[in-house]
């Protein structure tokens, strides 16, 4: 009676798994990154087209997939959302890149974990004639010319420029309180490419009205974030201005001053315009985001390969948006936030 | 007469399980998606599971002798960027590969030693030795990844022989290899009976300790093998690269119904094992599911391979 009740404990379980598996996989539905495809919905007629995202537990790129969405609804084609797990894993993205050649999408549109590392990836799709959108980080074009393969085009921010647009809005700080401004930078992944441009960029434009007093690498993690900036706090109590090259550091290290009891004297400064750090920004917490419009890239992205499609040209540099959004133009930034992120 | 007929249907169930529920995903995906059987689509996923799938075979032998190691997937990133650094500083095609191969056999007797002779908990000696190797990999990188590689590095991970990637064939020959290896070898069956019965073995006048560190050093090396494969695949090495990956290979392991008590199990069932991975993320993917219940339908499979396992050894004890 025992081994009866087990095995049908087992008999269930298998059952719903594999009933679990083969709901999923009729319907790819559950959510905004499945809702997203299926093949078989009356708007994918024109073929599906391929977004495969660095992660989706970011809403930088959530909002990228319903930009996506929203473009290949109404020009006809079906969207397939796939991400890897973790940044930077570029064994992830070449699978994925592997499965959506062979489920024959006609164009894919990526932002690669590096600006090197899906090389091998963009040349099967050549091979197999379809064109790639690289969005957000800029590929390495003479690594990839090199190899032999080639993009359709990149689209994304400057992130060099965006990094200026910060060091300028710092320069302003400095020149209203009349001092040079002491500086702490919480960069991203070392190595990561758009990071390090991120940085550069502010250090160029922001050049001797600041003093660099700290610099340090957080994973454009959260936690990072308010761990680094509580370890500079401990070490320099006269930081003036935070400058983190993502959002997540940047409401971290809020946090930090904010225990530090120094939330008066410092202004942080994020980058990308996620929500959380919008909705600071109006409530007074961070003083700006360096706005990036993330659906905008995949909207671009989606118009490109569509383009291509139809034999027409594509630009080889599409350039996207990016201003300080800030407590004057918050209001506006928070609209569009909210349109895409879907939350 | 009947019970027992009864009886022999269940063994069969709880004995292949996870091999009915392994066709039944197939047969699923294949009616969802044309595209999931065709040869080379198949392929794909030979070659995807290729390296993940060498390092579960030290993984397997590590398990079997009732240990884990946590810290192949960063040790396989590190192998990566030793290979990226010696490139650039002009060692040539042998000789990279012969520093990233080397490199796993390095870290693999470290953990051995650890483990054999000085008795810390493999868990814990290898999550040391994680820590190390993803540490190792960021200082010597400085952060940065690397591309640039002897000529015809790209050749193991990306050439074929016969229609049949050379990384397929690699992988085919090391699971034959070992099995024969784990399953004839005195080595092997001493491998086995340490997960069995450590204290027993160690009475009989063995050296467990000896042992032990054999199959660290062994999966360790496959490590190697495995990470030194999958940077030349992508000829692209990042210190970034390997993290949870080990994860994958216990996955593996105990999906092909090695028990993580050690003693019980085989290297040619995790094969099984890592493909099925492999072909639930093709699936998966093919169909559009949504990565997010990606990893749910995965959990799930892990949890329905170790239930049918545990029922299965309950019920002969």
């Amino acid at each position: 009676m025992k081994t009866s009740k087990r095995f049908m404990a087992a008999l269930l379980a298998g059952v719903m798994s594999v009933g679990m598996l083969a709901g999923c996989g009729s319907s790819g539905s559950g959510n905004a990154a499945g809702s997203a495809s299926g093949g078989s919905s009356s708007n994918g007629d024109k073929g599906e087209i391929a977004l495969i995202p660095m992660t989706l537990d970011n809403e930088f790129y959530v909002s990228m997939e319903n930009g996506a969405k929203e473009k290949c609804d109404e020009l006809g084609y079906g969207l397939v959302c796939q991400s890897g797990t973790s940044h930077g894993d570029a064994a992830e993205q070449l699978q994925l890149m592997e499965t959506m050649i062979q489920k024959g999408v006609k164009a894919i549109m990526i932002t690669p974990c590096s600006s090197t590392g899906i090389t091998a990836g963009i040349k099967k799709a050549n091979d197999a004639g379809i064109p790639v959108i690289i969005l957000d980080t800029e590929i390495d074009r003479d690594a990839l010319a090199e190899e032999g393969a080639e993009t359709l085009t990149y689209i994304g921010s400057d992130n060099y420029y965006g990094g200026q647009v910060a060091g300028e809005y710092a320069k302003k700080i400095a020149e209203e309180k009349g001092k040079t401004l002491k500086v702490a930078i919480l960069e991203g992944v070392a190595g990561q490419e758009n990071m390090e441009l991120r940085a550069q960029g502010f250090m160029d434009a922001a050049g001797d009205s600041v003093e660099i007093v700290a610099e340090q690498n957080a994973d454009s993690d959260y936690n990072k974030g308010y761990d680094a900036a509580t370890n500079i706090l401990t070490a320099n109590k006269d930081v003036d201005f935070f400058y983190c090259c993502n959002d997540l550091m940047a409401l971290g290290a809020l946090k930090a001053a904010q225990e530090a009891g120094l939330a008066d004297q410092i202004d942080v400064l994020g980058f990308d315009g996620i929500s959380d750090a919008m909705n600071s920004v109006k409530e007074g917490g961070l003083v700006g985001t360096v706005a990036q419009k993330p659906a905008d890239m995949a909207i671009y992205g989606v118009e490109a390969a569509d383009a291509a499609l139809n034999d027409k040209s594509v630009e080889e540099t599409i350039n996207t948006d990016l201003e300080v959004a800030e407590k004057s133009n918050i209001d506006e930034w928070i609209e569009y936030v909210t349109k895409y992120a879907g939350t | 007469m009947s019970k027992r007929k009864n009886l022999s249907i269940q063994d069969i169930i709880l004995s292949y399980g996870i091999y009915i529920a392994f066709a039944i995903i197939c047969v699923v995906f294949a009616v969802l998606s044309p595209n999931f059987f065709m040869p080379s689509n198949i392929h794909n996923i030979l070659i995807q599971t290729a390296a993940i799938g060498i390092v579960a075979i030290g993984q397997t032998l590590v398990i079997l002798t009732g240990g884990i190691d946590i810290s192949v997937g960063r040790l396989m990133g590190l192998c990566g960027i030793m290979i990226g650094v010696a490139a650039t500083k002009g060692v040539g095609l042998i000789g990279v590969l012969i520093i990233g191969v080397l490199c796993g056999l390095v870290i693999g007797v470290i953990n051995g030693f650890l483990i054999g002779y000085v008795r810390i908990p493999a868990f814990i000696a290898t999550l040391g030795t994680q820590g190390c190797c993803y540490g190792l990999a960021l200082i010597i990188s400085q952060g940065m990844p690397f591309s640039s590689f002897p000529d015809h590095f790209g050749w193991l991970g990306n050439s074929t022989v016969g229609g049949v990637s050379v990384l397929v064939i690699i992988a085919v020959i090391l699971y034959i290899g070992f099995w024969i290896f784990s399953t004839r070898s005195r080595t092997g069956r001493y491998i086995y009976s340490i997960g069995g019965n450590c204290e027993a073995v160690r009475l009989s006048g063995i050296n467990t300790a000896k042992y032990e560190m054999i199959a660290y050093t062994l999966c360790g090396l496959l490590a190697g093998i495995g990470g030194t494969l999958m940077a030349s695949r992508l000829e692209f090495a990042s210190p970034a690269a390997g993290e949870n990956y080990e994860m994958e290979t216990i996955a593996a392991v105990v999906i092909g119904g090695t028990m993580m008590t050690g003693g019980s199990g085989s290297i040619l069932k995790t094969s099984i094992g890592a493909i099925l991975l492999y072909v639930l993320k093709n699936g998966l993917t093919l169909n559009n599911v949504s990565p997010y219940w990606q990893k749910i339908v995965t959990g799930a499979i892990i949890i329905l391979a170790v239930t049918l396992d545990t029922m299965k050894h309950k019920k002969k004890v």
